[in-house]
């Protein structure tokens, strides 16, 4: 037997063998190298840390793939060859052929010492490698739409809806839904995100859920009914990849990372990460004056958990996020609406749209391609404000400078 | 007396793990190093590989005999078989230096075997390819 797993992390496809690769096993996982090589993967790690047996006829798999991979530009680094096997590589003159690493991690910094983009750069924030991608991109606005005044005392009327074009303001998040009459839509406000020109979400109210996951980029005419939120507009002007394959971070360590690269004191952020357990929360009565408590305010004890669903334990991991927020540097620095938008005790304020599991790049160079394919083909499971305790692992982030405000 | 052992299999690929199988058995029950067991097996599937691919034209069920015998020094196996006369120890062996666009695919396996074996004799006789193979032990 033989097995052959394949990630794809930072833009570089892992291939784990293991077993006997002989002329038995090796047919099948040519077939599955092919298939990644036709499919666009240029960059491949393969991992021989648990083969016990190979071949000419597995040597051949590698010395075919190699030449494929070349002549596209790409390359195989070999890496973690058990010493039992690993005569068998240099008496068929692989070390001329192919760079070999001792380790995983050896391996991996092999390619990334010879990016290809030169305008990609390297860094370390607080122990964690990241690679980003600087432009000149202006700064942007924020767009505050509404405000959170009536929300605590659930007392926000038809009067208060405001309606924001996806295609105007691709970025952000808040308290919405769609739909043309107040008296049709007014149940099915819920915790949404704009992403890209997509726009998810998910109404307060549980009904069919996947009919209101909408994602709907493209459609110019696409209008979000608003009670608050906020959203931006604007090119990017950092996009930082986490390349966090093995451990993971909290999302409240975002700030720092972003505010290392960025003289910015705000920051619009689009957020593509793999979950390594969510901590969130979403509504689940609509705060309109007909559903107001008795007594009190949503947020008080007696209320709460009418109110509010809050994890109890990290949820979805493994699964795919796709955030739009914003992070200040320093929320005092900002006007009074604004640092409304920000929880009391945190200085990013994310809703993410959750994923199945699945695999992303991680190559900044690509960013807006991905966000574009995880929305196309993974499925949507909920919409949620996120806490700053929610792990991540492998993430890309792109980041909007914001400076000055508007009221919508 | 010199331990011996047999194994016959007919022309088919899947067959290979069992003389490996076979073999390694042989080999425990001797005492011989796992790393040795490990090469010669390497060997036998190149050469049963190109038999069983390359060696008939007929479609045909044909036994192949495989001959173990273990002296003080090395271990001596036999490969017989009723295919195609082949020899190869007479394949060039590919050359490594070349650039990889012009490194042939093919060729690898049987310049394994002559890098890792002591000892090869090639003989045809009565319409069968003999190879033996010869690693010493110590």
């Amino acid at each position: 037997m033989a097995v052959c797993t394949v990630a794809d992390k930072g833009g570089i496809t892992w291939i784990t063998l293991s077993g006997r690769i002989d002329s038995m096993t090796s047919p099948e996982i040519q077939k599955q190298i092919n298939a990644l090589i036709l499919d666009g993967r240029r960059r491949m790690l393969a991992g021989f840390a648990d083969v016990t047996y190979i071949s000419s006829a597995g040597l051949r798999i590698f010395i075919t793939a190699q030449k494929q991979l070349k002549k596209a530009g790409g390359e195989m680094i070999l890496f973690a060859i058990p010493p039992e096997i690993f005569p068998v590589f240099t008496m068929s003159g692989f070390e001329t052929l192919f760079r070999i690493a001792q380790t995983h991690d050896a391996a991996a910094a092999a390619f990334h010492e010879d990016a290809p983009d030169s305008l990609i750069k390297t860094a370390t924030v607080s122990g964690l490698s990241i690679r980003y991608r600087e432009t000149d991109a202006p700064p942007s606005t924020l767009a505050i739409i509404g405000s959170q005044e009536k929300l605590a005392s659930a007392s926000y009327t038809e009067k208060d809806v405001i309606a924001v074009r996806a295609s105007t303001l691709p970025f952000g998040t808040g308290l919405a839904t769609l739909g043309d009459s107040y008296d049709e839509y007014k149940n099915l406000f819920g915790e949404t995100v704009m992403a890209g020109g997509n726009f998810f979400f998910y109404p307060a109210v549980r009904r069919a859920a996947v009919d209101f996951m909408v994602n709907s980029a493209g459609d110019p005419n696409l209008t979000g009914k608003f009670l608050h939120g906020f959203g931006f507009s604007g090119a990017f002007s950092r996009i930082i990849a986490l390349e966090n394959t093995d451990g993971y971070i909290e999302l409240s360590s975002l700030p720092d990372i972003i505010f290392s690269r960025t003289d910015a004191n705000l920051a619009g952020i689009v957020l593509l990460a793999e979950s390594k357990g969510l901590w969130g929360m979403h509504i689940m009565k609509v705060p309109i004056r007909e559903n107001a408590p008795p007594t009190g305010a949503i947020f008080d004890r007696e209320n709460f958990t009418d109110w509010m669903n809050f994890a109890v334990e990290p949820k979805d991991f493994g699964g795919v996020i796709l955030c739009s927020g914003i992070a200040a540097r320093d929320k005092t620095a900002l006007s009074g609406a604004a640092q409304s938008l920000f929880p009391d005790t945190a200085n990013m304020h994310l809703h993410a749209a959750v994923f199945s599991p699945g695999p992303f790049n991680t190559a900044v160079e690509r960013f807006d391609k991905e966000v574009a394919r995880v929305v196309t083909e993974l499925d949507v499971l909920r919409v949620q404000h996120l806490l700053g305790r929610s792990r991540i692992g492998c993430a890309v982030l792109g980041v909007i400078a914001l400076s000055g405000e508007t009221l919508l | 007396m010199t331990p011996s052992a047999k194994i016959t299999i007919s022309n088919e690929l899947d067959k290979i793990r069992t003389v490996q199988d076979f073999v390694e058995a042989f080999c425990v029950s001797h005492n011989l190093a796992l790393d040795l067991v490990n090469n010669i097996n390497l060997c036998l599937e190149e050469v049963l590989v190109n038999v069983i691919n390359y060696g008939y034209d007929d479609g045909d069920v044909h036994q192949i005999d495989i001959d173990l015998a273990l002296s003080d020094c090395q271990l001596e196996i036999s490969i017989k078989d009723d295919g195609k006369p082949f020899d190869p120890l007479q394949r060039p062996d590919p050359d490594l230096e070349q650039p990889l666009e012009d490194r042939p695919i093919g060729g690898l396996g049987i310049f394994l075997l002559k890098k890792l074996m002591d000892g090869l004799e090639y003989d045809r006789r009565e319409g069968k390819n003999i190879l033996v193979m010869k690693k010493r032990v110590t």
